[in-house]
């Protein structure tokens, strides 16, 4: 029988389901078997069946060079990647240890700075980062949890250890994906689910809900929580309206609330103006208060921080919590563990240098060719270069830059980031892929079961962002022995 | 509800409605091209005029032929009165309010919007066309269908309610006063197949069964004015769609202009009497009904969709 799988081996990077020797891991077995066992052409009815779903459901991701349709659908791969749920237990450990640690850390340098003052974390790495929002110094949100929804970037390298790539607390993307992702492989792939033991996902809007409400300011019995969207036209609408409608509350632009003269704030409805308690935003610091930030902004509300400071509103994430998940920052994170928990990283991280330390800087200009350099404020794989993948002029125009302003940049060993099967045009191909799961910290805090993860469409690719024309796969935390 | 949210209710539902009623009308006067003897058809600037999109027709310079008529109501993109506009539109604001629709509503028009897309130009001939307006007519009802056994009757449930009503409002009094002043104006010998235009009008409302079995089988242009002008029975009357609307806002507060509004306009149709439909008086209420539904909307989103400090 023709199978699209059959001349499929492990590759020279860690295979997610295969095993060195091509034979696959536990908790892949069943469904490398059920893969094997298909024709092609059953393959690509499963794969055409997963491209209606997903336009009949209108998931999208709108890319800003896009032709402006933003219902353009996410390319989503059918073949799941699997990951042991003893293994995931200890990164979800290490996750929680890792953003307790990092809201410690914001939470002090808007207060007494200890960690400044004891000279774990140089001041100036801090102070003159863009994301350091003065406005916020001497605020304490509930439980000190600044980052209340983070989104972790972690690869596996070569012995399938995962690392931690990237710190999102700013207002991380992609949950809606994972969720719709897990809908689309139960309609195309539901036999599977009969024989395998995964761990659900869908109870995350239900997580994010009750950590929202456990920040309430204004004791009441069913607080008023809604999304602020800076509106249709963000790449990520689609998951502002899907979080919203999954969790029964409204979703709001900027128009719709204002800040009343005591100070709380409120949005305009059909019945008149009504209190809202919590506010979970997915708009960019700078654009959420004209009065403080951005004045140009029009998507943002007029006197909001003057409403959070005042504790009449919770915002979720807090202003200011980026000033953590800097690049340079990034360094600093096993320091900063140590710091204040008194405890060692179990998640590590990778290997970077600073531009801002002149011998690091030296070894980067030398080594520039086996490195990644990345811009410290940049998100969305955009302005950074891939040393073995460029070009003697691009190298020069980046070492120019580099020299230039060095606060700007790290460089860190290109990764030999882990690869799993992949559909791609009737063939399975082994395709780089990362993880982004998902932490909540209110009163308590809690990882999703796996997260999202994206892949990098083209072959030998390091590039996985949605924005960079990556697509997704649905992630299984699978209990072993099923 | 977000008064900004209600308003972008209100215009889903109505384009959608207006989405429906092209499928109809455009269907109906199809099949009436065909009953009409070769010498009698009515032209097809007339279906232009129902929709009030003569002149914007004409500012194109396309040749007024059966297909480029078509081409312009259901399938252009540049016309904001076309099908495939209005369904677009539909679409955009059930986007931007997906949060408080039900997930069934967002697929279902969700997917009406990549049918007309997928379909819309290769229907305009007249072997495909039926089927496909079929469709749209089709897919509009399962939204409907999908409120009425799935919504709360709250805001999202009364604004979508209005905006439907007030469409189908608008397009009834333009149908009327479109075709009794052409058949008004046609010559004695072209009027002998009037019948099958009021028949043809009543089978594009989806009426012509109700009004055979409520008037009687033979159609005069009176009976099927005043059927679908005042009979309180009908959904799709002028007065069952006023006296809805109605109640609809009687549940809202700052209703008190939009009530006042509404009584007027159901005065009017009340009072109508289609057997002198050329008397000034029933030149008025026309007038006034045609009116309406610009006027409407304009004081809905100066009192209820604008968002106002408190």
């Amino acid at each position: 029988m023709k199978n699209a799988w059959i001349n499929y081996k492990a590759s020279d990077f860690f295979d997610e389901l295969l095993t060195s020797n091509s034979n696959p891991r536990i908790a892949a077995r069943a469904l490398v078997k059920y893969f094997k066992g298909i024709s092609r052409e059953e393959m690509e009815q499963r794969a055409s069946a997963a491209r209606l779903a997903i336009r009949d459901m209108g998931g999208c991701f709108s890319l800003a060079s896009d032709d402006g349709d933003p219902d353009r659908p996410w390319p989503f791969d059918i073949i799941p990647r699997t990951i042991g749920s003893e293994t995931w237990s200890a990164v979800a450990l290490g996750l929680k240890q890792r953003t307790k640690a990092l809201n410690l850390f914001i939470d002090d340098i808007y207060n007494s700075q200890n960690i400044l003052a004891a000279g774990v974390v140089p001041a100036d790495a801090v102070l003159k980062s863009p994301n350091f929002k003065s406005a916020c110094l001497g605020v304490s949100p509930p439980f000190k949890a600044w980052a209340n929804i983070c989104g972790t970037d972690l690869v596996r390298d070569e012995s399938g250890s995962f690392l931690v790539l990237e710190d999102n607390l700013r207002i991380p993307s992609g949950v809606a994906y994972m969720l719709e992702n897990r809908e689309v492989t139960k309609r195309v792939l539901p036999e599977l689910f009969r024989n395998y033991s995964i761990v659900p996902v869908d109870d995350y809007p239900l997580k994010l809900y009750q950590m929202l409400v456990s920040l309430s300011p204004n004791k009441v019995k069913r607080p008023v929580i809604v999304i602020l969207t800076p509106g249709i036209y963000n790449s990520a609408y689609f998951e502002h309206a899907f979080l919203a409608e999954s969790m029964g509350i409204e979703l709001v632009e900027g128009t719709d609330l204002f800040v009343g003269k005591d100070n709380f704030v409120y949005m305009h409805t059909i019945d008149g103006a009504i209190k809202v308690d919590v506010i979970y935003r997915r708009i960019d610091d700078d654009y959420l208060d004209p009065e403080v930030f951005r004045a140009d902004s029009v998507v943002g509300v007029p006197g909001l921080m003057r409403s959070w400071k005042a504790k009449k509103v919770a915002i979720a994430n807090s202003p200011g919590s980026g000033v953590a998940d800097d690049k340079l920052i990034y360094t600093f994170v096993p320091k900063i563990i140590n710091y204040y928990l008194k405890e060692e990283p179990i998640l590590p991280s990778v290997p970077t240098y600073k531009c801002s330390d002149p011998d690091e800087l030296k070894i980067i200009k030398k080594n520039i060719k086996n490195l990644v350099v990345k811009p410290t404020d940049g998100a969305g794989g955009k302005g950074l270069l891939v040393g073995s993948h460029s070009t003697l002029t691009e190298r020069t125009e980046f070492k120019r830059l580099i020299s230039k302003s060095p606060r700007r940049y790290i460089a860190q060993p290109i990764l030999k980031l882990s690869t799993s099967p992949t559909y791609i045009d009737k063939h399975v191909e082994p395709r780089h892929l990362d993880l982004r799961p998902f932490i909540l910290n209110g009163a308590n805090s809690w990882v999703t079961p796996g997260g999202l993860t994206r892949v990098a469409l083209k072959e030998g690719s390091l590039v996985v962002n949605s924005s960079q024309g990556g697509g997704s796969k649905d992630t299984w935390i699978v209990e072993e022995g099923t | 509800m977000l008064a900004q949210v209600a308003g972008r209710i209100f215009w889903m539902s109505r384009y959608l409605e207006r989405s429906e009623s092209i499928a109809r009308i455009v269907n109906a006067y199809s099949q009436l091209i065909m009953d009409l003897p070769k010498g009698t058809e009515l032209e097809w600037s007339t279906i232009l005029k129902k929709f009030g999109l003569e002149q914007a027709f004409r500012s194109r310079e396309l040749y007024l032929t059966e297909y480029a008529v078509i081409q312009f109501l259901i399938a252009s993109i540049n016309n904001n009165s076309s099908l495939k506009y209005s369904v677009k539109k539909a679409q955009e604001n059930a986007r931007i309010s997906r949060t408080v629709l039900t997930e069934e509503v967002w697929e279902s028009i969700n997917e009406l919007q990549i049918y007309v897309n997928e379909s819309a130009d290769r229907s305009v001939p007249r072997k495909n066309r039926y089927l496909f307006l079929d469709g749209v007519v089709g897919r509009c009802q399962m939204v409907n269908g999908l409120m009425i056994t799935n919504q709360c009757r709250d805001h999202v449930y009364r604004f979508s309610k209005i905006g439907h009503l007030l469409e189908r409002i608008d397009l009834s009094v333009r149908t009327i006063d479109t075709l009794s002043s052409v058949t008004h104006t046609r010559n004695a010998q072209d009027n002998a197949f009037d019948t099958l235009i009021w028949a043809g009008m009543l089978r594009a409302l989806s009426t012509l069964g109700m009004y055979r079995r409520a008037v009687g089988p033979m159609v005069d242009a009176p009976s099927a004015i005043n059927f679908v002008m005042s009979e309180e029975s009908l959904p799709r009357s002028i007065i069952f769609c006023l006296k809805s609307i109605r109640s609809a806002i009687s549940d809202l507060k700052n209703n008190s202009r939009l009530l006042g509004f509404v009584d007027t306009a159901i005065k009017s149709a009340s009072t109508f009497n289609a057997s002198r439909i050329r008397s000034k008086k029933s030149q008025q209420s026309i007038a006034r009904l045609y009116n309406f539904t610009q006027k409407f909307t304009q004081v809905a989103t100066q009192t209820l969709f604008l968002p106002k400090k408190t």
